[in-house]
């Protein structure tokens, strides 16, 4: 624990040292010390991770704590600019992790699962929307963008605010699952749930805000509307299956330096997916999908990606932690404080009551929704699009919701982990090998 | 379009002073000129500095008394820039700044398509059967093997295919920069000192010679030719560009004995020349690690002023803390997947610290390749794996990147190129002669003839190269680029020479 702390110092010191000599005002902002930030956050991490895991805590959280405590928000060693130009890294983690996640899924292992998986979709996540719509109206009178709008306005404004506050995390999903070396009905559930999840979220997120637009700035076009879902759901898969040859083709014909070869179909779905309004994450499940389940290369495609992934893990999640505002907390910190309330309470209670309903294990219902109360990348990246679509609900409405992502971010993946030991199918002694 | 965003990849001050973060501001300041220089001991990097440093150089040239510009760059082929009437970097041909950018989706996504398919021939270039097929052909040497993709960046670049633009150059910059610093990480692995117990007596002594007159013979040749051709406006900055010449021209490849093995010489005789091969890159780190203090780049935005002689010793101090981080945060992985994250990690924050302080990556990671050679460790294993894995990948896409900044429609580097090579082979010639005179190649009795050829016709190695493009990274002068092409055409010339001597000595030699 002293040698770790030790090395969190010399890293940090080495890195402070270097970026006093230069303050950010005299940061070239084309040329922010990119390579020094990459290198910094990586160790940073690495430590931190190892640091609060000795204190029986994911190692995510130790990653995310190192992006808070040296990003803008706190010591300013990593610069708001060097954090946007590190977002690179982010798209390429995402589609690794949905890579995994695809490969993780076997169909024929998770079909006796389909039945919960689809009861907890439908009660927990989309009643858990509800419910969090519910409390945001409920708190209108608290929170003045909600106060000054119309009934309609506001209920419309609630759901889709709901809808971005609901979103899981599968990145957080396989970090944990990677670090716990977990196996088991619980774990693929959750698994099988955050996917569904997220193409669910995605697509009432377009109805709602497509609803919301229509309400607030009188502009709806349904057939635009369900044009883009269509293509941003359809189009990812197919893109996917395409990928997902390519990868085939690859692991059989080639074999060789494929963990970079992965890397590099990441940076093309994460990049290209982008700029074509397709979803990488969408893309890179179907692909992990596709190698798991037509072809014996599953496995190898895992073990290559865990060779790959734990750099890029580190620098997604200490970036995910620099772009947490801390200093929003401060302002929503009540309101945020009761909508995580409210969504945990949802998703736990809804499992148990869709496990309930599916026939499945109770032990399952009670630690399941542990694994649906992380949050990262997707509800941050809705929490800004919200920003962006509607400037009408003002900078409170994605203060707010980034509160929320703040706060889960930081607190969900610690209970995820207990869940999991506590369930038998994680270990809290996975060595370094299995996990991160 | 082309010369800006080379500027713009190259150095940024103009860009820092306009207060503006805007590509369209990004532009308009890097229209009005390039970056420059400083003269050693100077140091007047000031933030202030930075608006005189447009169009500088034409300015200072001017200030000097010299009449390098116009007629020059005319001659060149180089006019200005969108009619600015500042000196342009040269080769900003009006071709170049007549290129239209597309759209930016799809030209974002041509560009990833681009990266992606030349990172797939990176990869299939590591593959095994590739490597095989190399070793039938006689190309086995880093240098050789990699200039496909020196080659494929340059077109990469190119206007009619704009996969490499300036703009993708800019946000690739973290790639050379890490690039750099893998390869300075590489040579100081070379040197093991427990190995150096059983080098030869008087290796030493002979890789002095070995170094310094070709160094000598280069400078002294590129001197004359720079100042003939009128290209360094000011004295220091010829020295300076005579200098970088004559370091990139002083170094073999470490692999040169391996070329060898099948010669007729004896091991003892191939010792030495490993030996001495792995010296000089000692020799010419050390030489790069000098340049770059005592000749500042003067747009840096490192605000202090300090003397060459402090900044060397800010470059030790930097190269030391940064090789016991890296030595310290290796020991501690416990996977290989650890090991490989740290690595990268270390490398990343040694290059990118280097690069904050408009120092040399290469010199910088060095030291830390230097520490972990020879401090004691149980992680020798997982380097060389983790090397393995990821050295090939890394240094071609690094060649990627450089081939794209080269500038080869230059025609002083093509004339150049020969007077390189011929310069060098004089001054290799004239010291492993000496040597010879001067008995140092007592180790090899009997073999002293072939040992002589051998270090004469020695290739001109990957840290050669990887030197000049840190040279014009620091540097965007008017020489740099011409070194580019001088050097890495050198480097092919040179091995395609020993490719050739080897097979037409080989027979006669072995009977």
């Amino acid at each position: 624990m002293i040698a770790r702390l030790a090395f969190l110092a010399a890293v940090g010191g080495f890195m402070w040292a270097a970026r006093s000599f230069m303050p950010d005002e005299q940061l070239d902002p084309s040329r922010p010390g990119l390579t020094l930030a990459l290198g910094f956050v990586l160790l940073a991490a690495y430590f931190a991770g190892k640091l609060v895991s000795s204190l029986g805590l994911p190692k995510l959280t130790g990653y995310l704590l190192a992006g808070v405590l040296s990003g803008p928000a706190a010591l300013d060693l990593v610069t708001e600019s060097m954090v946007e130009r590190l977002q690179l890294v982010n798209g390429v983690a995402v589609a690794l992790i949905a890579l995994t996640a695809g490969g993780e899924l076997d169909l024929r292992r998770m079909r006796p699962l389909v039945r919960s998986i689809a009861w907890i979709t439908l009660i927990a996540i989309v009643g858990t929307m509800l419910l969090l719509a519910g409390a945001l109206l409920a708190m209108a009178p608290w929170l003045p963008f909600l106060d000054e709008m119309s009934v309609s306005a506001r209920i419309s404004a609630a759901l889709v605010l709901a809808v971005t506050l609901a979103a899981q995390s599968p990145a957080v999903v396989i970090a944990v699952r990677s670090e716990t070396a977990a196996e088991g009905p619980l774990i693929r559930t959750i698994l099988g749930v955050v996917v569904v999840a997220d193409l669910v979220v995605l697509v009432l997120f377009a109805i709602a805000s497509a609803v919301c637009r229509a309400v607030l700035q009188g502009d709806v076009d349904a057939v635009r509307t369900v044009g883009t879902v269509a293509w941003e759901l359809f189009g990812s898969m197919g893109a996917g299956l395409l990928v997902g040859g390519v990868l085939l083709l690859y692991l059989k014909k080639v074999q060789s330096s494929a963990s970079l070869f992965l890397v590099a179909i990441c940076v093309a779905v994460a990049e290209v997916g982008t700029r074509v309004h397709l979803d990488p994450l969408i893309t890179a499940l179907t692909a992990g999908v596709l190698v798991e389940n037509t072809s014996d290369r599953g496995h190898a495609l895992l073990r290559d990606i865990a060779d790959a992934s734990l750099p890029l893990y580190l620098v997604f999640f200490a970036v995910a932690g620099a772009s947490i505002h801390l200093n929003v907390l401060l302002v929503v910190g009540g309101p945020a404080v009761i909508l995580v309330a409210v969504r945990a309470s949802g998703f736990l209670g809804g499992s148990r009551l869709a496990m309930r309903i599916a026939g499945g294990p109770p032990e399952i219902g009670k630690q399941v929704g542990f694994g649906l109360l992380p949050q990262a990348g997707l509800a941050i990246a809705l929490a800004l699009l919200l920003a962006r679509t509607f400037p009408e609900l003002g900078p409170d409405a994605a203060a707010l919701t980034l509160g929320v992502v703040a706060i889960n971010e930081m607190l969900a993946p610690v209970f995820f982990r207990r869940a999991l030991i506590r369930s038998g199918e994680g270990r809290a002694d996975a060595g370094p090998s299995e996990g991160h | 379009m082309a010369a800006e965003g080379r500027a713009q990849l190259l150095d940024h001050s103009e860009v820092r002073e306009s207060a503006s973060e805007t590509p369209e501001a990004l532009r308009a300041v890097l229209e009005d000129g390039t970056s420059g220089d400083s003269e050693p001991g100077t140091n007047a990097e000031t933030q202030g500095n930075a608006e005189s440093d447009t169009g500088t150089e034409a300015q200072r040239d001017a200030e000097a008394g010299t009449n390098a510009d116009a007629g020059t760059d005319a001659d060149a082929g180089t006019s200005s820039v969108s009619g600015t009437g500042t000196d342009s970097e040269p080769g900003a041909s009006s071709d170049e700044s007549m290129v239209v950018p597309e759209g930016p989706t799809g030209d974002a996504i041509r560009t990833v398509l681009g990266l992606l398919a030349l990172m797939a021939l990176a990869f299939l270039a590591g593959d095994p059967r590739v490597k095989r097929l190399e070793a039938l052909f006689g190309v086995s040497q880093v240098v050789a093997a990699g200039l496909p993709f020196f080659v494929l960046g340059m077109i990469a670049h190119l206007p009619a295919v704009s996969l490499l633009t300036d703009e993708v150059l800019v946000e690739l910059r973290p790639l050379l920069e890490f690039g750099l610093g893998w390869i300075g990480l590489t040579a100081g692995l070379q040197f093991d000192v427990r190995a150096a117990d059983a080098w030869p007596r008087g290796t030493t002594g002979l890789t002095a010679v070995l170094t310094l007159v070709p160094f000598v013979t280069v400078a002294l040749v590129f001197g004359l030719m720079l100042h003939g051709l009128e290209i360094p406006a000011t004295n220091s900055r010829l020295l300076r560009d005579a200098a970088t010449f004559g370091v990139a021209g002083c170094l073999a490849a470490p692999t040169a004995s391996a070329l060898l093995s099948g010669s007729g010489l004896s091991a003892r005789a191939i010792a030495v020349i490993r030996a001495v091969a792995t010296l000089d890159d000692i020799a010419g780190v050390t030489l790069l690690a000098l340049l770059s203090a005592f000749y500042r780049p003067e747009t840096t935005m490192v605000t202090w002023t300090l003397p060459g002689v402090g900044w060397l010793f800010m470059t030790l101090g930097l190269g030391f803390s940064a090789a016991i981080l890296t030595y310290a945060v290796l020991r501690a992985a416990t996977s290989a997947a650890e090991f490989t994250a740290l690595l990268l990690g270390a490398v990343a924050l040694a290059a990118g610290s280097a690069s904050f302080f408009s120092m040399s990556p290469i010199v910088i990671c060095f030291m830390s390749g230097l520490a972990l050679a020879n401090l004691p460790g149980s992680y020798e294993t997982q380097l060389r794996a983790s090397l393995e894995r990821l050295e090939r990948p890394i240094y071609l896409l690094f060649l990627l990147v450089a081939g794209a900044l080269w500038r080869f429609d230059f025609w002083q580097g093509w004339l150049l190129l020969p007077v390189f090579v011929v310069a060098r082979l004089v001054g290799r010639t004239a010291a492993a002669r000496w040597a010879r005179w001067r008995g140092l190649l007592h180790e090899t009795p009997g073999e002293e003839a072939l040992v002589t050829r051998a270090f004469v016709t020695a290739p001109i190695g990957a840290l050669s190269i990887a030197i000049v493009v840190n040279v014009q990274t620091l540097y965007p002068g008017r020489a740099v680029p011409l070194m580019v092409t001088s050097v890495v055409g050198g480097a092919l010339l040179s091995e395609a020479l020993v490719q050739l001597l080897l097979r037409f000595f080989r027979p006669k030699e072995t009977s």
